[in-house]
């Protein structure tokens, strides 16, 4: 029920981003979704992708400091309240959330919501019991 | 001040961090001024910000408990530092005096 993200650590300075998109391209990997978290002096990079093993291998082969982490991608309806029901849920577990992102899926209907927790296993189990759908990861790389 | 190999001496005490960094002295109005850039490898590196600024923190405090130095700390991409072969050149001078 996890899905592997990886991240980049790349330095604020003009072409960083892109260095990382021309090695994914020359190698055929589709990103899937992703975030770029930013402070003043460096972002991290975060992408779902659909070949993790080959996108960290590229990476590091350009010299990245690439890391692997487990997120859980949730499946709402694509509704005003989608996200909120799901944060009430969690906070009410006392679930914290360290990051998230989302984007929609290609028929419109629905939209995932990709969550980093403090607590991975915790609120995977809380999200099932309640009735969310928690994708498995080959069906996010495949979206 | 303090010596180059001080500074190693901090970073290398620090679990995970590798001796590629580089100092860099400026001048700010009538006060110089210390950066000091390390190398993120994938030992250190986090996908969360908030660890990779305890880690500027920590390498911050730890040189201002051993040295008594002020100095920013900036992390860097791996293998973006310049390499020496022989006597390594740490310092960069940026003062105008």
């Amino acid at each position: 029920m996890k899905v592997e993200q990886i991240s980049i650590f790349l330095e604020n300075k003009p072409g960083g981003l892109s260095s990382v998109t021309k090695a994914l391209s020359d190698a055929k990997i589709n990103i899937r979704a992703l975030s770029l978290a930013d402070t003043s002096d460096f972002g991290i990079l975060r992408l779902i992708v659909d070949n993790v093993a080959k996108a960290k291998e590229v990476l590091n082969e350009k010299g990245f400091a690439v890391g692997k982490t487990h997120v859980v991608a949730v499946e709402v309806p694509d509704r005003p309240g989608g996200l909120n029901s799901i944060l009430e849920l969690l906070t009410g577990k006392g679930i914290n959330v360290e990051y998230m992102y989302a984007f929609v899926e290609r028929s419109g209907e629905n939209a995932v919501i990709i969550f980093r927790f403090d607590s991975t296993d915790e609120a995977i189990e809380a999200l099932k019991n309640n009735g969310f759908n928690v994708l498995k990861g080959e069906k996010v790389y495949g979206l | 001040m303090c010596f180059p190999s001080q500074i190693e001496s901090v970073l290398l005490e620090i679990d995970g961090l590798e001796p590629h960094y580089q100092l860099i002295v400026d001048r700010e109005g009538s006060l110089d001024t210390l950066e000091v850039q390390v190398e993120v490898r994938e030992k250190i590196f986090s996908d969360e910000i908030r660890e990779l600024q305890n880690m500027e923190k920590r390498i911050t405090k730890d040189i201002k408990d051993y040295l008594g130095v002020t100095a920013k700390v900036k992390l860097v991409e791996p293998k973006s530092l310049q390499r020496f072969e022989g006597k390594a050149q740490r310092v960069i001078d940026k003062r105008i005096i």
